[in-house]
């Protein structure tokens, strides 16, 4: 039966990439295999250089591709209770890559991540608790920086992390760990807000007090420069007063010269003034001065014009 | 029955089951929710299958329950042994009937809750993880598809054979057995289109399976129902309950395309399969999709990196060197799978928020809610309280003695900009760079805050915080390979919980108030100390002027005084003229314009003078002018 080369060719190339296939795969720089031959792994079975690598096809061998590059793991908000009776909720994350991925493989579900991840949660929770508990809580919190313990906390935590690990023998290498988020338990989160309310109305209390203080030594400030600027001017009135008393002394003793006249002056002056405002004048025709108006007849008519 | 039909149903069961346990298998290996959904649909043709094949032996024995009569019918002519009226006469057409009334409506029943419930579980499953990625594609989708290839062919050959002998049983299995095949076949692309980075592939054909199991449950629920108004008529075959209309046609799709041609042939009045051009289709079919194909691998021997991106070029995995990281622009490479290249945002300036990410609102108030609000503790430092803080620093709580920490609550928002500087550190080093990235920005935030003055951050301090934060998180990031800069961080919408920002909002309103008050007692201050310096200004006046006087006075009256005193020299003595002149120029002024009376006080005369305030006499002493007086005579 004649073949048409297209359908060779479609064979062909078919052939080919389901050889390809099955007989090649890539390891990306980013990974490692490990490579099994009938579910065993071999002591060559690790693939670290990337490239195109043989293999025998399924279900001969089976490859497992392993991510290396550093894994970044987060475990859960718990709180931990402090020597000084605080209670803190520490989030930390953790950075780890596989280093032996003939050790991980094995240990790990065939090379699982997320299987090594749930593992390493239990080891980092561990550790955390375990560090925290030994800190008091200025450690992690404090308004004086130099009483915070935040990296000898985390590089604590790195080494116990890393201990656990080591003896666990899982092939990996733990490359941080750091705190990524610290939380109060949410009844203590209420305290917190009860102490802040608290602190403002104290602080209301303390700007209302201060400002009445204030007001109380504006004011009486105020007075007392007012009550001393007049007494000042009152001292200097005086004393601008008796600089003209002073200058009294010549006419008084020229007046001595001729007392009786001098009082007889000054009690005319005196009269002088007291007929300064409206006043009503009651004369006797007796008086001095009136002497015309003794025996004098009255006029013919009133309100006649006036003549000199 | 025909036997070889029997078998055949039996095969197609048996594929079933084998299809679903496989499926299910080869969809836990590799994650994929579609795969899942994939065995639930094999899982339920399988049901079906079962149904059928076993309505289909109840048919058989009743075949041949009616062709042994029919021997010993003809062997002993008509007997009355073999009434056919008698209930008992014929057990195998009562298990049938009795099958088909009871059974199959009740198992119908069944398979719509089941294939119900196969839609709407799975959904809600969805709906909680809707970011599950496959772990393992393309040994899974080559699995699939292989199981494709044996579905079809067994699908095929059974719907042929259904339609060709008019096999009503044999139709339902082989509907399903091609449902099932072309379900793998999807299955098999969206595992594909994963393993090509369209992680939501997996996602959303699983919800169109969901769909589609839905809508057969519902066809399945519409057909019991008319089933219950069906017209019966004797003789006439019923279509089986259970028989979908939906998945014949879905298994079948290229029946609405001949469909389609047929109405088109109508439409057109001539055969279109008669054209050259179908003609022509016809021949070439297979060098155009072969052609196609060739172009497909062609064109991922060209990539196109756009504007703002870099991408990593890797030749079976490994970087290409000299090539390794390839910029915007057209480029060449060989064909997939042999170049790969990996596309990132590089020159693009990418965004993330650490703390609460505020809404977009033309307003923002503290004590208002406007986003998500994460709060961060910010230590008690007690500056601006002074010994009201001091006094609050570490109160105890009295329910249980166990002291309240000495800090305070934060809620912040810091947006944070960066860019890929280093793509083969950001590609290579992390496993996800932008997860790491933001916790380290947020830790490097925290840290922060944990040693931070709350009025400072919330005031003057922030540019210090905000570039303080910024370079840790740049030190830290450095340190951890990621191949980034920074390029911003600011600090925005700092403000206390909203559950106390009215409190804080409180003091700065009191803050007002007592400025106000201040204010008016410095007015008051200011009036009163103007008002003083005024006053002991006049009186300074006063003085000078009562000193001017005095002084003017005291020479005035010294000269006059020595003229005066020549005056009474000149006719001295208490009655001499001076002084009479001098007594009567005082009374002359002092009453000029005052109102005066002379009463006769000595009784001599009963006259009184009385004088207008308006009448004018110069010369008191000398003139008194008659007419301007008006006595009175009493």
């Amino acid at each position: 039966m004649k073949r048409s080369p297209l359908t060779i060719v479609v064979a062909v190339l078919l052939a080919a990439i389901f050889g390809l296939m099955l007989f090649v795969f890539q390891v990306r720089r980013s990974e490692v295999a490990v490579v099994t031959l009938f579910d065993k792994m071999e002591a060559d079975g690790v693939r670290t250089n990337p490239g195109p690598h043989l293999q025998w096809p399924w279900p001969i061998e089976r490859v497992y591709k392993l991510d290396q590059r550093v894994q970044s793991l987060e475990d859960t908000f718990e709180p931990v209770t402090l020597p000084d009776q605080n209670q803190i909720m520490l989030l930390t994350y953790v950075g780890w890559h596989v280093s032996d991925p003939a050790r991980f493989f094995p240990k790990f579900e065939n090379g699982s991540i997320s299987s090594a991840v749930t593992n390493l949660q239990g080891i980092v929770r561990s550790a955390k608790d375990e560090v925290a508990s030994r800190h008091k809580f200025s450690d992690f919190l404090s308004a004086d920086t130099n009483q915070m313990k935040f990296t000898q906390i985390e590089n604590e935590m790195l080494d116990s992390v890393r201990q656990k690990v080591a003896q666990g023998n899982y092939g990996i290498e733990i490359n941080f760990v750091q705190i990524k988020s610290i939380e109060l338990p949410s009844s203590v989160s209420e305290k917190v807000f009860k102490r802040m309310t608290e602190e403002r109305n104290t602080l209301v209390s303390a700007i209302q007090a201060d400002a009445q203080e204030k007001s109380i030594e504006i004011r009486s400030k105020a007075d007392s420069e007012a009550s001393r600027l007049l007494s000042e001017a009152d001292a200097q009135a005086k004393e601008i007063r008796g600089q003209g008393v002073e200058a009294m002394v010549h006419s008084l003793q020229i007046m001595s010269q001729n007392p009786e006249l001098a009082k007889r002056i000054m009690d005319l002056t005196r009269l002088e003034d007291l007929g300064k405002d409206k006043t009503t004048w009651i004369f006797d025709p007796n008086s001095t001065g009136f002497e015309l108006l003794r025996g004098a007849k009255p006029p013919a008519t009133t309100n006649a014009p006036p003549h000199n | 029955m025909d036997r070889n039909i029997k078998r055949i149903g039996m095969i197609n069961w048996l594929a079933l089951l084998v299809a679903t346990a496989g499926m299910v298998l080869v969809a836990r290996y590799a994650s994929s929710f579609a795969g899942l959904m994939a065995a639930a649909v094999c899982g339920l043709g399988l049901l079906v299958s079962l149904l059928s094949f076993c309505q289909m032996i109840l048919e058989g024995r009743e075949q041949l329950e009616k062709l042994d009569l029919d021997e010993l019918s003809k062997s002993r002519g008509a007997a009355s042994l073999f009434d056919a009226s008698a209930e008992d006469t014929f057990p195998a057409r009562r298990s049938r009937e009795q099958f088909e009334r009871y059974f199959i409506p009740l198992l119908t029943v069944l398979l719509m809750l089941l294939e119900a419930a196969a839609a709407y579980f799975p959904w809600r499953y969805s709906a909680m993880a809707p970011g599950a990625i496959p772990e393992r594609t393309l040994l899974p989708a080559a699995l699939f598809l292989l199981v494709w290839l044996i579905l079809f062919i067994l699908g095929k050959y059974s719907s042929g054979l259904a339609r060709l002998q008019k096999q009503r049983l044999l139709r339902p299995g082989a509907a399903y057995l091609m449902l099932s095949a072309y379900v793998c076949l999807a299955v098999a692309v969206t595992l594909g289109s994963v393993y090509f980075k369209v992680l939501t592939a997996d996602f959303y054909m699983g919800r169109a399976l969901c769909v589609v199991l839905g809508l057969i449950s519902v066809e399945t629920l519409v057909g019991l129902v008319l089933e219950i108004y069906r017209v019966r008529l004797k003789g006439k075959d019923s279509r089986l309950l259970y028989d979908s209309r939906l998945v014949g046609l879905l298994g079948q799709p290229e029946a609405l395309i001949t469909t389609a041609a047929h109405a088109l042939d109508y439409q057109f009045g001539f055969k279109v399969s008669e054209t050259w051009f179908y003609r022509f289709l016809e021949k070439a079919l297979a060098w155009l999709v072969l052609a196609q194909l060739g172009i497909l691998v062609l064109s991922t021997c060209i990539t196109v990196i756009p504007p703002g991106e870099q991408a990593l070029l890797e030749r079976l995995g490994n970087p290409v060197p000299g090539r390794s990281v390839i910029g915007p622009g057209l480029h060449f490479k060989l064909p997939w799978p042999i170049d790969r290249a990996y596309r990132y945002r590089t020159e693009q300036i990418q965004r993330f928020t650490v703390g609460a990410e505020p809404e977009t609102v033309k307003t923002i108030q503290w004590t208002v809610p406007h986003g998500r609000e994460d709060n961060f503790l910010v230590a008690n430092r007690g500056t601006d309280t002074t010994a009201a803080t001091n006094t609050a620093a570490a109160p105890a709580d009295q329910s249980g003695g166990r002291p309240t920490p000495p800090v305070s609550l934060l809620s912040i928002s810091i947006p944070v900009q960066y860019q890929i500087t280093n793509l083969v550190d950001w590609a290579y080093v992390n496993h996800d760079p932008t997860n790491l990235l933001q916790s380290l920005a947020r830790r490097a935030v925290a840290r922060f805050l944990a040693g931070a003055e709350l009025t400072n951050l919330m005031s003057d301090g922030r540019r210090q915080a905000a570039d303080s934060i910024r370079q840790a998180i740049q030190e830290e990031s450095n340190e951890r390979r990621l191949g980034v800069n920074i390029t911003f961080l600011g600090l925005q919408d700092i403000h206390p919980p909203i559950k106390v920002a009215g409190d804080y909002e409180k003091v700065i309103s009191e803050r007002e108030t007592a400025e106000v008050t201040i204010l008016k007692v410095q007015a008051h201050a200011i009036v009163t100390n103007a008002l003083a310096r005024g006053l002991s200004q006049q009186r300074l006046n006063d003085a000078e002027t009562d000193k001017i006087n005095t002084i003017t006075n005291a020479v005035a009256r010294a000269d006059l005084f020595a003229k005066q005193q020549m005056a009474y020299a000149a006719a001295p003595g208490t009655d001499g003229v001076y002084e009479h002149q001098a007594y009567l120029d005082v009374l002359s002024r002092i009453t000029k314009d005052a109102q005066k009376k002379i009463i006769n006080a000595t009784g001599d005369t009963n006259l009184i003078y009385e004088f207008n305030e308006e009448q004018r006499f110069r010369d008191f002493g000398n003139s008194i002018t008659p007419g301007a007086a008006s006595p009175n005579t009493k």
